[in-house]
């Protein structure tokens, strides 16, 4: 070990040397702490139809906020007769839920006149209330915009006798900061005034 | 034979007085007072850079402490300014600079200038960094990233907290992420918000001539062409 340490004495003086001289460099008094990062997310929208089904005339649909950001909504109800043998007036066709179903050959839709308002000039029906985003514990949805469809003052038979007419639901929402409980169909009607 | 013997035990009894006087005088010459000289470092410094989730956020935009430190804003809309708080705070007792840097910011969100009680920018700076106190020195652009830096004196009873900024904007002009109506294909055109970033390091102020000069010593990665 001596003759080690004699034989190299230069050598790990001179590594010593390097060391020291490296080492002070960062030799400062300096002080640092964690990072902080902001992380920012825009507003997404993302609404689907949710709908149900059953035996005679039942066809309960509603509206559901997949996404994070709170909405305005509206929708259309297109009916096409098929060979039903009935037709369908927009203007008179959608009762009140709470209606006694009309006695005539005419098809109606039986919808919620409560949470939703239908301009018979447009055929939209406007959500009166602002659809919360989703969270991570539920995914809202609206009530039932339409709940049954009746042919002739009856409701349909079960869909295996069920002659053949379509129901078609469209719908559209559009992004609100709107936190009112309740909202005119006035106010939802410019929001997607000013959008399209 | 006689007088020699006499000479020589008075010389040895001389010889013994004169070796113990000098014994003695040697003992007190020979005491002094130590002189001691102690070198201790400074206590050190200590810097601490947070931010709190504001109070104040804009209605429906989320707000919520992520695991980067920082804060996460969700449901933003064009056009929105999002309040801030990041702040920084340093206990040091040597005079120092404190850098921060500032990065990730974008021409779709950026720091904001404040506007004081008059409708001016804070302290009369365009640069919201600049508005805080901090002034700015090095790696900078439009979106006010960059590093800035203020001094500190260790004899100061002021040592922060200090803003960084107090609000961010975010551009009117970005596209939001659409579902088409038509169930076609998924939008692509929409824009993605970076996320801005906040570093800091304190260092001593001694031994250097400028900021500059500081800044310089500084390792990477806060100094990024510094090999650490």
């Amino acid at each position: 070990m001596k003759r080690f340490l004699k034989k190299n004495i230069l050598l790990i003086l001179s590594l010593a040397l390097v060391f020291a001289l490296v080492g002070s460099t960062y030799a400062y008094l300096v002080a640092s702490d964690g990072q902080i990062i902001n992380r920012f997310k825009l507003a997404r929208i993302d609404t689907s139809i949710k709908e149900q089904t059953g035996d005679y005339g039942v066809k309960k649909v509603s509206i559901q906020n997949d996404d994070i950001s709170s909405v305005y909504v509206r929708a259309r109800v297109l009916v096409s007769a098929g060979d039903v043998g009935a037709y369908f007036d927009p203007t008179t066709g959608f009762v009140d839920y709470d209606m006694a179903a009309p006695d005539d050959t005419s098809i109606h839709v039986w919808y919620n006149s409560t949470d939703w308002a239908y301009d018979s000039a447009t055929g939209w029906f406007y959500y009166l209330h602002v659809l919360p985003g989703k969270t991570d514990g539920s995914t809202p949805a609206t009530p039932e915009l339409i709940y049954k469809v009746i042919v002739g003052g009856q409701v349909q038979p079960a869909p295996e006798n069920a002659q053949s007419f379509e129901v078609d639901v469209y719908e559209e929402s559009v992004l609100t900061s709107d936190t009112s409980a309740d909202v005119a169909w006035g106010t939802v009607e410019k929001a997607f005034a000013s959008k399209s | 034979m006689k007088k020699r013997s006499i000479l020589v035990t008075v010389l040895a009894v001389v010889l013994a007085c004169v070796i113990s006087v000098g014994g003695t005088f040697a003992y007190l010459t020979a005491k002094d007072d130590q002189v001691v000289n102690t070198f201790k470092f400074a206590d050190g410094m200590e810097v601490t850079l947070k931010e709190e989730p504001p109070t104040n956020p804009p209605e429906n935009v989320t707000v919520k402490e992520n695991d980067k430190n920082g804060v996460d804003y969700e449901n933003i809309v064009p056009g929105q300014t999002l309040p801030k708080q990041p702040t920084v705070e340093t206990k040091t007792t040597v005079d120092a600079y404190l850098f921060i840097r500032v990065s990730g910011a974008t021409a779709e969100v950026h720091p904001e200038v404040v506007l004081d009680e008059n409708k001016q920018p804070l302290n009369g700076k365009t640069n919201p960094i600049e508005g805080e106190g901090w002034t700015y020195l090095c790696d900078g652009d439009g979106n006010f990233n960059g590093v800035y830096y203020r001094v500190v004196n260790a004899a100061d009873a002021n040592k922060g907290p200090w803003n960084v900024f107090q609000q961010v904007k975010v551009s009117d002009q970005v596209q939001l992420e659409n579902k088409p109506v038509d169930g076609s294909a998924t939008d692509t055109g929409f824009t993605t918000l970076k996320d801005i970033q906040i570093d800091v390091y304190e260092i001593q102020k001694a031994t250097f001539d400028t900021p500059q000069d500081a800044y310089d010593a500084i390792p990477a990665p806060f100094h990024p062409a510094t090999t650490p």
